[in-house]
């Protein structure tokens, strides 16, 4: 087994790598049996034929493993889809009476891919498990009037042994399609509240900032413009033009602020401009160094652009924070698909300890809903990077 | 620029601001200069375009975000006037103290055109002193938006560590517009030491050195805003690209 597992391919899923020996290993037994049966005296054309179509179809499947590395999940499905079509049809020109096996093998491979590829190759292999499918009946029903007479025991006792073996491997893809459905479906759950509670938690915070910063600082106006006026009633210009001074100074603060908020809440360069220069003038604000390199990046959808603006946003702000970084590097690449990169120079953490952290999770979620993946690798000593991909 | 209102020149002025208050705000403030007349306001990209064309003032006062699009609209309204009225001065009025704007407004030539953020309207003189600055086919760009240029510029390591504390002071000034001899005024030196330390600037951080002040200040913008981020490549002749 181990010189088999080095052909495979380090990206292909783990499932998809268990149907795949499950098919293997099926087919392996079967030639197995049957070279066994003809060596013990059973020598009929038929077992012969039936030994030529397993070797076949096994070869096929053996032909598809080194291919799995470069083509990865499409190859593995499209090696089990013709090692069945050979297996179904095959078996059924030689021996008419496995056609519901033959039938029913042709399944596997479709229920096995369902998670693992694209829409497209999926309708293609559907479209051929039905033809093949249909194929391999009629030529059963063909063959039936030709097909060498077998002891109608010997054929119902090779169908109870070959159709539960296929029934449980469906039956187990089946199952294991419907648990990633509802993992999913609890990831997105999560993920939906976790977004809910980032945007309170925001609304929070603008709440406190609006009533710290330039709410106060127009209460303090307005104390100073009551005192103005009582002043200049009095005649005292000299005390006057001080408060003035303070009032315009206090002003002055109280529009930086607001506008800082408002750049906080959505920033016109980003719904304008698209990313870069909103990434840029984020960079400038930056205490610490930030370079931006984000050249020939297209526009995109609102929410990706926002989800990807925040949340470099929020990488930057934990860089400054928590790490202690003197630079920040932010790259963004929009071939073949959006990726993006935030890498700082700071102490880093153990990402097994602080991987739940909740800014960290409102990141994921945010990227997520957005449609993309976002992963932070980090290690003590050696910085953090946030990399988020959009397919 | 001038520290000092020497002329006072006649100025027709078109305020385009769709914000009633800030409107009325300005217009009063203006009034208080004989030698500025307000012509004509406007309220929409549309009829900024049209009021300009009807009545052609001498400077365009103008907010960047207006119906319809409440996006960008004062700044794409100076880059098309750059080319059907070129006499045209426009100053814009702002709440975005981000310098991308800045440079998408002088990125066809900063000659007559300036970019002000809205609180230096406390300083009726500044407006005013800008106003005149445009008309006169100088630029204007706010000090905000310059010292969080140059702060962010100093943040990394790059060239304008090769520059000392004055000669910082004296980028300032250059970026914000002004001319040799306003600079030599604000920092209460000669124009002779002012000069100086220009031509040494320009030599350290390979800028131009034969540029009227105003291409000098698009130099100056673009190259801090480069240096700022450190935008990647193809920013290597920052100001051929963007500011020819």
């Amino acid at each position: 087994m181990k010189s088999l597992t080095l052909g495979w391919s380090d990206s292909l899923d783990p499932r998809l790598r268990r149907y795949y020996l499950a098919n293997l290993v099926a087919l392996a037994s079967a030639l197995v049996g049957l070279t066994i049966a003809y060596f013990a005296g059973l020598r009929s054309p038929m077992v012969v034929a039936d030994i030529g179509v397993m070797s076949v179809a096994l070869v096929i499947v053996l032909v598809g493993i080194p291919l799995t590395r470069t083509r990865s999940a499409t190859a593995a499905v499209w090696a089990m889809v013709a090692s069945a079509a050979v297996f179904g049809l095959g078996a059924v020109w030689s021996s008419p009476f496995l056609a519901p096996v033959a039938v029913t093998a042709q399944f596997v491979p479709l229920t096995a891919a369902l998670a693992h590829v694209g829409p497209r190759v999926i309708r293609s292999v559907l479209v051929i498990t039905l033809l093949v499918g249909s194929a391999t009946v009629a030529v059963a029903e063909l063959r039936r009037p030709d097909a060498e007479l077998i002891e109608p025991i010997a054929a119902a006792i090779s169908s109870a042994v070959a159709l539960p073996f296929i029934i449980v491997v469906l039956a187990s893809a089946i199952r294991e399609n419907n648990r990633r459905l509802a993992e999913q479906a609890d990831a997105l759950r999560e993920s939906r509240s976790q977004i809910v509670s980032v945007a309170d938690a925001t609304r929070r915070g603008l709440e406190r900032d609006l009533h710290d910063g330039a709410q106060n600082r127009l209460v303090l106006m307005s104390v100073e413009l009551g005192r103005l006026r009582t002043l200049l009633a009095e005649g005292r210009t000299s005390e006057a033009a001080e408060v003035v001074a303070a009032v315009v100074r206090h002003n002055h603060d109280a529009l930086q602020e607001l506008r800082e908020l408002a750049q906080g809440i959505y920033p016109p360069l980003l719904a304008e401009r698209g990313l870069p220069p909103a990434l840029r003038a984020a960079a400038r604000r930056c205490v610490i160094s930030c370079t931006v390199d984000a050249d020939d990046i297209p526009r995109y959808d609102e929410a990706v652009e926002a989800a990807v603006y925040f949340c470099i946003l929020e990488a930057l702000q934990n860089a400054v924070k928590h790490s202690g970084a003197a630079d920040v590097r932010v790259q963004l690449n929009a071939e073949p698909s959006l990726v993006f990169e935030v890498t700082d120079d700071g102490a880093g953490f153990d990402a097994k300890e602080k991987h739940h952290s909740g800014g960290l999770l409102g990141m994921q979620a945010r990227i997520a809903a957005a449609g993309g993946r976002l992963e932070v690798s980090s290690v003590p000593g050696e910085g953090t990077t946030v990399r988020g991909t959009f397919s | 620029m001038s520290t000092e209102i020497t002329v006072a020149r006649p100025l027709r002025v078109v305020l385009a601001e769709d914000g009633d208050l800030v409107r009325a705000g300005v217009l009063a403030l203006l009034e208080r200069f004989p030698e500025i007349t307000v012509v004509g306001t406007a309220t929409s990209l549309g009829e900024l375009m049209r009021v300009v064309d009807d009545l052609r003032p001498d400077v365009l006062l103008t907010d960047v975000r207006m119906p319809p699009g409440f996006s960008d609209e004062g700044i794409r309204a100076a880059c098309t006037l750059r080319s059907t009225l070129p006499d045209l001065a426009v100053l814009v009025l702002t709440q975005y103290a981000d310098v991308e704007y800045a440079l998408d407004l002088i990125a066809d030539g900063s000659a007559g055109r300036g970019y002000l953020l809205k609180e230096r309207v406390a300083d009726a003189d500044e407006l005013v002193r800008a106003l005149h600055t445009v008309v006169e086919g100088g630029s204007v760009i706010d000090e905000t938006v310059v010292e969080a240029l140059l702060r962010a510029s100093r943040r990394r390591a790059g060239p304008l560590d090769r520059l000392t504390p004055r000669e910082l002071d004296v980028i300032s000034h250059v970026a914000q517009g002004m001319s040799n001899q306003a600079i030599a005024d604000a920092l209460v030196v000669t124009p002779r030491a002012v000069e100086k330390h220009i031509n040494s600037i320009l030599s350290k951080l390979d800028l131009p050195g034969d540029e009227t002040v105003n291409r000098r200040v698009a130099a100056t913008l673009v190259f801090l805003s480069s240096t700022g981020t450190g935008t990647g490549t193809g920013r290597a002749d920052p100001v051929a690209q963007r500011a020819t």
